[in-house]
């Protein structure tokens, strides 16, 4: 099976920062693959290794997909060539142009069977960009699926739902949004990761793919931390019997 | 000031109450898509809905499957917002009809503001809960929403039933087999108490003190991601800050945890923060209602005891 897999770079939201005025500073943020793409890599890689097929992988974004280290990232993980569209204005889109930017390259690529991405970007997380490249392809479809088998010109696929497991049957070609758990990604090893860099890499502008207009669906007007709680800051200074007694009679009227 | 117009669907004919409440709350007129029984859809209209019964779910189909017809049904009117019950199927059916209506969606709507009786600014939470973005919606935006953004109240308004003809469906995956779940579930963001644990923790060992602690005062038990993620002490289900669960319970009393923003953005709600560290220094204590400087291996002992 030819396998396309989906996923986005993202700020390490271990390093975000919060500033005096709740704004959020990423300057000090190192890049990753998103959390949640990497089971999708993962599950694309294993798919094609069973099926004797290929693996190609796409990102869309602002410049951060064209950094060097990201491609090498992706492509030591397991994908034969990886593709790119960037554009300042994808730096804040949202699921509805993002999956319009990965519709518009697929078509562009050619041949795919099946298309993999995460359960959600790991920064805002909607949870939608597979669901509506599916819709906007006009192909099957579904979201949290825990593991996939190649069937007869079809996926069989287990699906987690919050009370209840699936077992579906899904024509291809298809958009299939795997679930975190779903696998356990690989750790590239230092092989891979020297042969990355002989692998090709596509870069597109939006031109190339034929988008023009670059807007999203809803607008945003802040992203700001919430406000934190004014707090009593009532600290006992030491663990012997007394200190802890002070402590449990302190916290009492909260654990009646 | 009402928004004019907002369309609630849910997957199970028990959330539409508290989806109606929701909408009446700020909107003129609510109306209800509803797949399922005749006697839901007039449970549906008692709470102040029109609901617009597309019949029973057909065997054999799923309810994503239902999506064009859901956005087919609802363009017959001019819905200002759609509002979905959120759940991995409503993900689902959200996605479908958002590229059907050519609307945009917003996850995890936690709060909503009429601007004019056509927009509305929605806020959730990116980066893991880190941040709440604000958006501005407009054109029958589609909002996912949790169970406890709303409040269920009796409605004093009375709704009708209409009877929708049958859109042609577009079902191409096919349902092998459906099986219920008989996994733990755990609903932190349900819980009046938690205890966390943190790496200050150091043994795993002292995890099962911790959760005699938490039985103790009836509290459930949650983490730092290094716990779940690094240790692996504690499932995932169980981490609280960014990517994780947020919290908004009475109390929440943290053990060895240092207190981080990534772990705080999840915690922050909470009414009370209690803290136990060794570390005068950690954050936390800046943080926090009520702390202790000092050794776990004492303090948590003599707390069980205290509260047993």
């Amino acid at each position: 099976m030819d396998v396309v897999v989906c996923y986005k770079i993202v700020p390490d939201e271990q390093d975000i920062v919060i500033e005096e005025n709740q704004t959020l500073s990423f300057d000090r943020a190192n890049l990753k693959i998103g959390d949640y793409d990497l089971n999708a890599i993962e599950a694309g890689v294993r798919l094609a290794d069973e099926t004797f097929g290929t693996v190609t992988a796409l990102s869309a974004g602002g410049a951060n997909v064209e950094n060097s280290k990201m491609r090498k990232s992706i492509l030591s993980r397991g994908p034969r060539e990886n593709f790119t569209v960037s554009d300042p204005a994808l730096v804040n889109a949202d699921s509805a142009l993002t999956a319009g930017i990965l519709k518009a390259a697929l078509d562009k690529m050619g041949h795919f069977d099946v298309v993999l991405c995460g359960e959600g970007s790991a920064d805002l997380y909607a949870q939608q960009v597979g669901i509506q490249l599916g819709a906007l392809l006009g192909i099957p479809t579904v979201n949290s699926v825990t593991g996939i088998v190649p069937g007869k010109g079809s996926i069989i696929a287990t699906r987690s739902l919050e009370d209840e497991v699936e077992t579906l049957e899904i024509p291809l070609p298809a958009v299939i949004s795997m679930a975190a758990d779903a696998n356990t990604p690989r750790i590239p090893s230092m092989r891979d990761i020297l042969g990355a860099g002989k692998k090709p890499t596509t870069s597109w502008t939006v031109e190339d793919i034929g988008m023009e207009d670059l807007h999203n669906s809803v607008e945003t007007l802040s992203t700001l931390a919430p406000r934190q709680h004014d707090r009593k800051r009532i600290i006992i200074d030491g663990d012997d019997d007394v200190k802890i007694h002070e402590f449990i009679d302190t916290i009492r009227p909260e654990l009646q | 000031m009402n928004l004019t117009t907002v369309a609630v669907f849910a997957e199970h004919a028990s959330s539409y109450a508290g989806l109606c409440s929701g909408a009446h709350t700020f909107a003129d007129n609510v109306i209800a898509p509803f797949i399922g029984s005749a006697d839901d859809a007039i449970a549906i209209a008692a709470c102040g809905a029109r609901v617009l019964h597309l019949g029973a779910r057909e065997d054999g189909v799923m309810l994503e499957d239902y999506s064009s017809a859901l956005a087919a049904t609802l363009s017959s009117y001019s819905v200002n917002l759609v509002l979905l019950q959120s759940s991995k199927r409503s993900r689902v059916i959200a996605g479908r009809m958002a590229v059907a209506m050519g609307a945009g969606t917003i996850n995890d709507a936690a709060s909503f503001r009429v601007i004019d009786p056509g927009t509305v600014d929605i806020e959730h939470r990116v980066y893991g809960g880190m941040a709440i973005q604000t958006e501005r919606a407009s054109h029958a935006t589609i909002a996912l929403v949790g169970s406890s953004v709303f409040e269920e109240r009796p409605s004093s308004e009375t709704g009708e039933v209409v009877t929708i003809p049958p859109h042609p469906l577009e079902a191409s995956i096919k349902v092998i087999s459906s099986e219920a779940k008989h996994e733990e579930s755990v609903d932190l963001g349900a819980a009046k108490r938690v205890v966390g644990v943190g790496r200050g923790i150091e043994s795993q060992e002292n995890v099962v003190l911790a959760e005699t602690l938490a039985k103790t005062i009836d509290a459930e038990l949650a983490c730092t991601r290094p716990i779940a993620e690094g240790e692996g002490w504690m499932t995932r289900s169980r981490y609280l800050g960014v990517s994780g669960n947020v919290i908004q319970p009475d109390v929440y009393l943290a053990c060895g945890v240092s207190g981080q923003v990534q772990h705080m953005v999840g915690v922050s709600d909470a009414k009370t923060i209690i803290a136990i560290d060794k570390d005068r220094n950690a954050p936390i204590f800046k943080n926090c209602d009520v702390g202790i400087v000092g050794d776990i291996n004492k303090i948590i002992p003599s707390l069980i005891q205290a509260f047993s």
